[in-house]
């Protein structure tokens, strides 16, 4: 069905018109030079000497930037404690990838051109690479954190059945269309101005005040939208605005700093990879008794955002099932490997990965459906429904989800119709399964659960409207036009939608944990409401009614069903009262409570559910797979934009998807990304997309809490949806040897994944007949 | 000769003097143009986010194919018209193609969403003249080489489905006739000669001044698709000093057919040979549809993929399987050559100096002949070869009479398997002798560990494909490979 304009993507007639500009189009620009970032090739070591001198002699060269040329504080880390991560090497190299120096020129070829000129002397020393290694080596680069709830360990042993076994999940390239890239056009006394490819305009702003030793008044950063970010662009675009601002401060001229698509992929921050080790118990109705999941983590050279990713990794651990006794770790390695950041799910995806994957061992063992051991172990209230750190959740909507996909999707039909496909299909096997989502929405760290807006209306009735969110893709922007369309009963038209500018609304929190409409939502329908209300009272003393005997409707103000004056007239008459026309607000969330040090609290706001039945087949020969059909049921509460919803659970699930089975980051021994470009890593394509998907939204389910219009956030959790095609995979594999055998597939399952995970199960079948 | 290239360009004839030889037609257009709406979003071909549309003459009619423009350089576009992301609206109308975009919540971040457009156009112009209905396959090898992180495609393949069901057309189909005879009127007739900055480009336009030149400049980087050598520029930052481009030269790209077989000029096209492929054998174009993506295989040629002599160059264990025959052409003297014997080590073949392949021979293939090939790879399009396998056997009264097994990605060149072919020959066609022959494949190669896969891996996979050709053949009735549309799935907007 196609829906009323008012509900496409704002941008979208600018989007396939190529009129939507994104940084690097912005072409108005006078006098503008360009950066080209050197890369360290070495993962660990000594910067010994670093001779510059044919590069700044080369073609087009105006200026090359070295950590002595920070006027500031050398440090990109955002943290209190500061001096984890340095713009430009000083002396330690710790990863591939750190900058060690920047050409500024007329082109960004002749800056290309003149890096190569540069004389850099390294020491070599042995580096810490992959996760085994760091725990090898136990290189912790943040204490490790625990829940404990009962006892795990005296559970486990009193069970019936006992299993353990460890899990691999590979890391995921962000891999946005449009790479990091930064403008800084310097003003006047000292101010900078930045166009930056951001999720977290405030974030730059301090971090170039702080690498500029200015305050952060002298710092404008305004995004109006980006090309993808998905947390790549979270905390990751520092290092392109720090050398641009850098180099505009220097030279006065502005600086536009582009990074390529190798040196995206080599210099910032992927999603964390980690080795889950799980113990569990378990008797014969196959309830957890007890549970152990250790889960260790390559956060890289810095800190960033791993102790949040980390923590949110263990606040998911459950996913969607109740742990009366479970002993719950994080341990957050320190690798020389590029600095691990947010991505799409922060850690809850890992985090589930691990239940999930007890979930199968003990329907493997009991020989059940593993939906049966899901269903067995799901959170039922009253008697369970605490997490492990505390917070109650109430199952009735998963419960209600999972019951209705079952039946929609034919899962069960379909499972026996697949075993009987694969008794007669030697070398394609098929495989189905389906997984829940309970994803915790708020940011854990309390304080970012703010948001502002800042909305003018002038004198022809026409509106700007600012928020905190940045535009990705998501639809941020068309569902708040939608929400202050709705208060002020004007066109969409009407209003323009302004870029995100930290010199409108400060302190913004980043665009990220799903949460920037709920947040920035109900903080544009505040400033909205002040301005009808204000409205309203101007109209009533002009016609001397009573205020609730007026009302505003499709752009005009009505006193019962009767329309008197247009909007344009009635906010001219109150520019001509002396009544402001522009309006802030604020929102934060209630409720919620967290304490990180003894990881207890009710740090959601709510959650979000879902569920998806996905169906596979393997080739056997090669290990290749297809996902021939996926079912999801998803809630959203009351969408505020079907479509938006639909577009993001589908594009959520398909790029959990490629994480889960395709995308591939490997590094070499000496710690050298091998795939940098999407030659050598590979992300989901049109043929990838299953030919069934079927995505429903759960009907007649608002949100319990008070949110903008009883919505729910949807960013990140269908991203979890596609665990289901892991385990579906798994399920088709475990036919080779009559489903006794737990396949134990890693993440991602690549064809020679599948296929070594094949030949195990067929060697442990033959052994146990 | 001539300094200068023309072509069409936003309804008028564009004419350089001198391009930069190295310029790629992407930057011309941000830079030097202003045209913002084509993106760079990997510089190598591989995400599409570049791709603008090529209308070139074919007997004397306007064929436009997608190309990435981040590997082609601006004066190969020399006698064409190219189409961009700005050209599709008429009348401030947008295209079926753009509308239905809109409505179907196609574009999320809008990033990819001008090269995604600019692929389905290409599809829309070419299904302009067929009467069949739109089917899932024909969307996915139009995109496949067009990433799109945000979406999932769903969105996009709703949006495909609509457009293609409207009947209205944009000005571009409107005013084929106009300009086509534009075009026609900038057709490069002699060649040309840039000297622009230190860079040397020719573009002859006879096979005999290519050869004089490839003599007079034997250092020269002889180009053709580029979608190999144009890396150099756009990812190394190197530059190409002395460029001669083949692509020009109509003799090259010439296909005949006799009774003895077909001959392809080494410029033809891997989307001109996947128009014949049926007629040399039915099982070829499965494999040939998982090289590249369409804007590659526009661009990609048979003799640039044989002379670049990569290990997993894709075409030359299949050519071998065919027995194909290379000639190899200077101004003096031609010579034929077998393929296998074109290769002799990495990075080296039988190429002399001053020599260009002319043309690829590929026999008619028995009625006897049994032959497959597969590919693997990490993902189904757009990947390199994890490793390819190309089989071919040809039986006489249940013996094997003659026996070629080519892999690709298993050794430093594309290589036989002697030592199993060895096994095979002669012997009866049994799942018994296939099987004890597959053990001679370790004899034969000793792969590679990278990270497309491990040695291990290539070999037992390199079993498992000579095993899947025995099924194939034996029981063809049930599934031996993945079915991308199965029968049974009835997609919802068909």
């Amino acid at each position: 069905m196609i829906m009323p304009d008012r509900n496409y993507h704002e941008s979208s007639r600018a989007h396939v018109t190529g009129a939507a500009l994104y940084a690097d189009d912005i072409s108005n620009i006078g006098n503008l030079l360009h950066g080209y970032v050197q890369a360290s090739t070495l993962a660990r070591g000594t910067l010994c000497a670093l001779n510059l001198e044919r590069v700044r002699q080369s073609p087009g060269v105006v200026a090359v930037l070295t950590a002595a040329d920070v006027p500031g504080v050398n440090d990109l880390s955002h943290l209190p404690d500061g001096g984890g991560e340095p713009l430009f090497i000083e002396k330690e190299i710790v990863s591939e990838g750190q900058a060690v120096f920047a050409v500024i020129a007329d082109s960004l070829d002749n800056a290309r051109q003149a890096a190569k000129l540069a004389v850099v002397e390294v020491e070599p020393s042995s580096a810490v690479i992959t996760i085994d290694q760091a725990i090898d080596a136990d290189s912790k680069i943040a204490p490790s954190r625990k829940i404990k709830v009962g006892n795990s360990t005296r559970a486990i042993d009193n069970s019936a059945f006992q299993i353990n076994g460890s899990l691999y999940t590979g890391g995921q390239e962000h891999f946005y269309l449009e790479g990091q890239i930064s403008i800084a056009i310097p003003k006047e006394s000292g101010a900078m101005t930045v166009i930056a490819s951001t999720q977290h305009p405030s974030e730059i702003q301090s971090t170039l005040a702080l690498l500029l030793g200015v305050s952060s008044n002298s710092v404008t950063v305004q995004t109006r939208r980006i090309g993808g970010g998905f947390g790549g662009k979270e905390s990751q675009g520092s290092l392109c605005a720090g050398v641009a601002a850098i180099a505009a401060q220097l030279t006065s001229q502005p600086v536009k700093v582009r990074l390529d698509r190798d040196q995206d992929m080599i210099m910032t921050g992927k999603r964390h990879d980690f080795r889950i080790d799980y113990k569990a118990g378990f008797d014969n109705d196959g309830l957890i008794r007890g549970v152990s999941l250790d889960y260790a983590s390559r956060c890289g050279h810095s800190l960033d955002q791993s102790k949040a990713v980390n923590d949110r990794a263990l606040l998911h651990a459950d996913n969607a099932y109740y742990l009366e006794n479970a002993t719950l770790t994080s341990h957050r390695y320190h690798t020389n490997t590029t600095s691990n950041t947010a991505f799409r799910g922060f850690g809850a995806p890992q985090g589930m990965l691990g239940i999930e994957r007890v979930i199968e061992e003990i329907a493997f063992t009991l020989q059940q459906d593993p939906l049966d051991i899901r269903l067995a172990n799901l959170y039922r209230t009253p008697n369970r429904s605490v997490t492990p750190y505390g917070q109650e959740f109430d199952s009735k909507v998963l419960v209600r989800i999972i019951g209705e996909l079952t039946e929609h999707s034919e899962y069960r039909s379909r499972r026996k119709k697949i075993r009987r496909f694969n008794q007669d299909s030697p070398v394609i096997k098929k495989g189905i399964a389906l997984t829940p989502v309970k994803f915790g929405i708020s940011f854990t760290a309390i304080h970012l659960n703010q948001a502002g807006a800042l909305l003018h209306i002038y004198r022809d009735g026409s509106v700007q409207l600012n928020h905190a969110g940045v535009e990705m893709g998501q639809g941020l922007h068309t569902k708040i036009l939608r929400i202050v369309q709705d208060i002020l009963t004007i066109e969409r038209s009407d209003i323009r939608i302004m870029a995100t500018n930290t010199e409108k609304i400060p302190n913004t929190s980043p665009t990220a944990a799903s949460a920037a409409t709920d947040l920035n939502g109900m903080a544009a329908a505040s400033a909205a409401t002040v301005l009808h209300d204000r409205l309203i009272k101007v109209a009533s003393h002009r016609l001397d009614l009573p205020e609730a005997e007026l009302s505003l409707s499709d752009g005009f103000l009505h006193t019962g069903d009767k329309p008197i004056m247009s909007f344009n007239e009635l906010v001219n008459e109150a520019y001509l009262q002396r009544v402001s026309l522009f309006a802030t607000g604020f929102y934060r969330t209630p409720d919620i409570n967290f304490d990180p040090d003894s990881f207890t609290g009710s740090p959601f706001y709510y959650y979000a559910n879902g569920a998806a039945v996905s169906e596979v087949e393997v080739d056997l020969l090669t290990g290749e797979h297809k996902v021939n059909r996926v079912d999801i049921l998803h809630e959203v509460g009351q969408s505020l934009n079907e479509e938006i919803d639909k577009g993001q659970i589908e594009g959520g699930f398909i790029q959990g998807m490629g994480w889960l089975t395709m995308e591939e980051l490997v590094w070499n021994d000496q710690g050298v990304l091998q795939t940098h470009s999407p030659s050598t890593y590979k992300i989901p394509t049109c043929r990838e997309r299953p030919s069934i998907v079927n995505i429903d939204l759960l009907r007649d389910a608002p949100n319990q809490v008070e949110s903008i219009y009883r919505s729910k956030a949807v960013g990140e959790p269908p991203l979890m949806l596609s665990i289901s095609v892991l385990h579906a995979l798994s399920d088709a594999i475990s036919s080779v040897a009559n489903y006794r055998i737990c396949p134990q597939l890693n993440v991602p399952a690549t064809p020679e994944h599948i296929l070594e995970s094949v030949q195990r199960v067929e060697k442990l079948g033959l052994a146990s007949v | 000769m001539k300094d200068v290239i023309q072509f069409l360009f936003r309804g008028r004839i564009e004419e350089v003097i001198q391009p930069l030889p190295n310029l790629t037609v992407l930057n011309w257009l941000r830079e030097r143009q202003g045209a913002t709406g084509t993106k760079e979003g990997c510089a190598e071909g591989d995400c599409g986010a570049c791709t603008v549309l090529v209308g070139s003459l074919h007997s004397g009619k306007l064929e436009y194919r997608p190309v990435n423009a981040c590997i082609r350089f601006l004066p190969t576009l020399d006698g064409t018209h190219l189409i961009t992301i700005e050209d599709l609206m008429s009348d401030d109308l947008l295209h079926p193609i753009q509308k239905a975009m809109v409505e179907h919540h196609g574009s999320q971040c809008g990033f990819c969403t001008p090269g995604i457009i600019i692929s389905l156009f290409g599809l829309y112009l070419e299904k302009s003249r067929s009467i069949t209905g739109l089917t899932r396959k024909e969307i996915d090898d139009a995109l496949a080489g067009n990433l799109c992180r945000c979406t999932g495609y769903g969105s996009i393949i709703s949006a495909a489905y609509d457009a293609f069901s409207s009947k209205r057309s944009g000005w571009v189909e409107k005013n084929i006739q106009e300009t086509t005879s534009l075009v026609e009127s900038i057709r490069p007739k002699k060649g040309v000669t840039l000297d622009a900055h230190h860079q040397l480009y020719f573009a002859p336009t006879t096979l005999e001044h290519a050869l004089g030149l490839v003599k007079a400049y034997p250092d020269a980087t002889l180009l053709s698709g580029g979608t190999d050598i144009a890396l150099q520029v756009t990812k190394r930052f190197d530059r190409l000093d002395k460029i001669i481009y083949l692509g020009q030269i109509e003799h090259l790209k010439s296909i005949s057919k006799s009774n003895e077989g077909w001959t392809l000029g080494s410029g033809v096209t891997f989307s001109q040979i996947m128009g014949i492929s049926d007629q040399i054998h039915p099982h070829l174009l499965a494999t040939l549809e998982r090289v590249g993506s369409v804007q590659i295989r526009n661009a990609g040629t048979i003799g640039g993929n044989i002379a670049n002599a990569s290990p997993v160059g894709d075409l030359s264990p299949l050519l071998m399987c065919l027995n194909a025959v290379l000639t190899l052409r200077t101004n003096e003297a031609s010579r034929k050559l077998p393929i296998e014997e074109f290769f002799i080590e990495y990075g080296k073949t039988a190429l002399r100096s001053g020599e260009l392949i002319e043309s690829i021979f590929i026999p008619r293939l028995p009625a006897n002949s049994r032959f497959s090939s597969y590919k693997v790879s990490k993902r189904h399009d757009q990947d390199i070869s994890t490793l390819l396998g190309a089989f071919r056997v040809d039986i006489d009264q249940g013996i094997i009479i003659k026996v070629i097994i080519a892999f690709g990605g298993m050794a430093e060149i594309p290589k036989r398997a002697d030592n199993c072919e060895q096994a095979l020959h002669q012997q009866p066609w049994s799942q018994a002798i296939l099987a004890s022959a597959a053990e001679q494949l370790s004899n034969d190669y000793s792969p590679i560990d990278d990270f497309r896969g491990s040695a291990k891996y290539r070999s037992r996979v390199a079993v498992n494909l000579l095993h899947r050709f025995w099924l194939e053949q034996a029981n063809p009735e049930i599934p031996h490979r993945i079915n991308y549309y199965p029968d049974n799935i009835v997609n919802d907007h068909a």
